[in-house]
């Protein structure tokens, strides 16, 4: 009876308080009667053995008490696709700075990078992963999702725009990319025009700083527009003419960059000699020369997906006038 | 462990259990006899199944229990309330429902094939 008692305790032991007391009582009696009919069909006590097996098969102690216990999700199923997508989302943006920053740092010196600065995105990757998963606690506990999905309004879901639709990944690679550049402006990477690192020395021209601040501008424009998409991924007129104007406008700023003769100097060490300095350099110089008909081009190909786009947008309207 | 027969029984039994606790229990009984019971009509059930069941429908009001003491052992006894019973006759005839459902399902198809017209 030892080892019954024993049970009793651990299995207690799991219990909610208020009704501990009255479950291993009524538990208790279910035992003792299994024993006593045990022991009556074999004309016998039981051996603390076979006392030993009948509780084994009962179950552990902590399993037996989870069976009384209210069945809790800390994420449930309702909202665990959001939760799974929101972390995903997050963990691209944690870790394509990390993964960035520590390719990137053999080309900085390294007493302008911080190590701390290196390490941050993966103690923020965690950071993060405890806050999404305790926001979508709460959710889960308050019932917030749940009670909204009962008053969603089948007039309220998105047009059936399959040829318009803007993919997810696309405006998460947008949301990813912007946020790296800001993280490196902010990190002082992009504030300068002249960098070392191995006894390399490169000078860029001064208008760098100026096309690196266009770039920063335009990068929260293109986060605002990609958040958007990310939660209504259809192309919209306002969406399309500002996705052109961003663009061009990265277009103008590069030509303009092109234009300053942007790598000024390059000092390698003798000790690479298969790189030719003066050669790099004048490549460079040559590829400038061509930057007007380029960046026209690339220009024109903006322009161009605008207006298939805004074809595509207009054709789906017609078609979902005429279904109506 | 990953038989589907044998997982899907047991989903089909997890729903039926109720609707034969609240039979049983028509006539009060303490756990371990309405385990029995179960068990020799073929409906076999561990304790860690039935117990906290028992507590769910007290705490629904469809049982209630009384500890009394029989044969020098203090034991609980559950019997059914009268919203209990008007549950379970309502649960019986959706039961008898379903069951002449599934029935019609499994009848052989009688000549012809579907969706020839």
């Amino acid at each position: 009876m030892d080892l019954v008692e024993r049970y009793i305790a651990a299995v207690k032991f799991w219990l909610p308080s208020a009704s501990k007391d009255d479950i291993a009582a009524e538990l208790a009696e279910d035992i003792r009667s299994e024993i006593e009919e045990a022991e009556h069909e074999k004309g016998r006590k039981l051996s603390e053995d076979e006392v030993a097996d009948l509780l084994k098969a009962r179950g552990a102690p902590m399993v037996v008490a989870s069976r009384y216990l209210p069945q809790r999700s800390l994420i449930g199923p309702e909202i665990m696709p959001v939760y799974l997508l929101v972390l995903k989302i997050v963990a691209a943006i944690c870790l394509l700075p990390l993964v960035f920053a520590w390719l990137s740092a053999p080309f900085f010196r390294p007493d302008t990078v911080p190590s701390h600065l290196l390490m941050a995105p993966a103690s923020s990757l965690l950071t993060a992963f405890a806050v999404v998963t305790i926001i979508f606690a709460i959710i889960e506990r308050k019932g917030i999702i749940p009670a909204k999905s009962q008053s969603w309004n089948p007039k309220a879901l998105p047009s059936l725009r399959p040829s318009g639709r803007i993919k997810r990944a696309d405006s998460v690679g947008d949301i990813t990319g912007s946020l790296v550049l800001l993280w490196l402006f902010f990190a002082g990477f992009l504030s300068r025009s002249e960098y070392w690192g191995y006894g390399t020395h490169i000078v860029l021209s001064p208008e760098w700083v100026p096309y690196w601040q266009a770039m920063l501008a335009l990068a929260l424009a293109e986060t605002a527009l990609s958040a958007i998409n990310l939660f209504q991924p259809v192309w919209t007129v306002p969406k399309i003419v500002l996705r052109m104007i961003i663009d061009l406008a990265k277009t103008a700023a590069f030509y303009w960059l092109l234009q300053s003769h942007p790598l000024r100097t390059l000092d390698i060490p003798t000790s690479i000699p298969a790189v030719d300095a003066a050669k790099l350099v004048q490549y460079v110089d040559t590829l400038v020369a061509y930057a007007g008909p380029l960046m026209g081009f690339v220009a024109i190909l903006v322009v161009l997906t605008a207006l298939w786009r805004l074809f595509q947008t207009s054709r789906q309207h017609t078609v979902v006038n005429r279904l109506a | 462990m990953d038989d589907p027969f044998e997982n899907l029984r047991l989903e089909l039994r997890r729903g039926s259990l109720i609707l034969a606790v609240l039979g049983a229990l028509q006539r009060e009984q303490y756990g371990y006899t309405l385990r029995k019971t179960l068990e020799d009509c073929g409906l076999p059930v561990d304790e860690g199944t039935l117990y906290p069941l028992l507590r769910r429908l007290e705490a629904q009001g469809l049982l209630e229990s009384q500890w009394r003491e029989e044969d020098k052992r203090k034991k609980r006894f559950y019997r059914l309330t009268q919203a209990g019973r008007d549950i379970f006759v309502r649960l019986v005839a959706e039961w008898q429902g379903i069951g002449a459902a599934i029935l019609h399902f499994n009848q052989p198809p009688r000549g012809g094939s579907h969706g020839s017209r």
